[in-house]
């Protein structure tokens, strides 16, 4: 049996040892720590103890993590990805309903078409829009690198 | 939120989104990738959270990101070493079939008293009180995801205190 009563209460939360091992670094096992990380993500109250145990400053060497400023824009970057796609695929469904509702497809018996595999053209249909949204984005990444390094030097 | 901002930001909770990674994973490579994963993610939602709560939030979502690679860590190292994946259970030959007479009932009272928590109150409601999974999430404020895994989790460790007690396979 897990000998995991130590860190959690009767009531399923973490307790002060729980939260004192992890915020001092000390060794925990690995079903714990997931335990422990699986509370954390929903539980209000022992995320809050937790981040007050490592206020001020937390007990950890911090090297190698990249300037904020890469992170920020590759952020904003994938931000822009995944706006675009979305922009894409409703245009597309738009254009698909206006030419079915204009071109009275919907009047068309189903049983006198030819056979087409869905799926592999929903994931051709797919991959082009990625690819497009993906060209305009790297487009407007030129663009807004450029402005964002002017803003920095500025 | 401007990129000069989000940047201020990131540079003020690094550190400290980098520590609750790092603590909850323990391996420093994959709690850098995290914390990058981390603001990917704060910088999608920012605008739903207020500036007073960013520590706590941003906290969460480290959690989060931390959960879902010990969750993927985890599980592939019990498929590895020939234990059953979540979704192969077996739906007989488990400690639900103790609890059709009274020894067995009284057997995994006990074994579920044992268990613990996060595991104690959950396996009772779903085993003893035949509670739904959703029922036992609304009940215990949990996650049914999370609930889904203790479940699965409870019924390994069941399953297992029973084979060394002579029951079962």
């Amino acid at each position: 049996m897990a000998l995991n009563h130590l860190y959690f209460d009767s009531g399923g939360h973490l307790t002060a040892k729980a939260l004192g091992d992890l915020a001092s670094g000390a060794p925990i096992e690995e079903l714990a720590r997931l335990e422990i990380a699986e509370h954390l993500s929903y539980c209000d109250k022992c995320i809050k103890a937790y981040t007050d145990l490592l206020c001020p400053q937390p007990p950890v060497d911090l090297t190698q993590l990249p300037p904020a400023q890469v992170t920020a824009r590759r952020a904003a970057r994938e931000g822009r990805v995944l706006f675009l796609q979305r922009c894409a695929r409703v245009g597309f469904a738009a254009c698909l309903t206006l030419m079915v509702w204009l071109g009275g497809l919907s009047q068309i018996d189903p049983e006198t078409l030819p056979k087409v595999d869905m799926h592999a053209a929903g994931e051709k249909i797919s991959d082009s829009l990625a690819d497009f949204s993906q060209q305009i984005s790297d487009g407007l990444d030129q663009l807004f690198d450029f402005s964002f390094e002017r803003s920095f030097k500025s | 939120m401007k990129n000069s901002e989000f940047s201020a930001l990131i540079e003020r909770y690094q550190s400290f989104v980098f520590a609750v990674c790092f603590q909850l994973v323990g391996d420093k490579e994959e709690a850098l990738d995290l914390t990058q994963e981390t603001f990917l993610s704060a910088y999608r939602h920012i605008d739903t959270c207020r500036a007073e709560n960013y520590r706590p939030w941003l906290a969460r979502i480290a959690a989060n990101k931390a959960k879902d690679f010990l969750r993927s860590a985890y599980q592939r190292r019990v498929t590895a070493s020939g234990g059953e994946a979540l979704e192969e259970l077996p739906a007989r030959g488990g400690p639900e079939e103790l609890c059709d007479c009274a020894d067995g009932v009284r057997r995994i009272r006990e074994k579920i008293d044992q268990l613990g928590e996060p595991y104690t109150m959950a396996a009772r409601m779903y085993f003893l009180e035949e509670k739904s999974i959703e029922e036992i999430s609304t009940r215990l404020s949990r996650p049914k995801k999370t609930i889904q895994t203790q479940i699965y989790r409870a019924k390994q460790m069941l399953r297992q205190s029973l084979k060394e007690d002579g029951y079962g396979t």
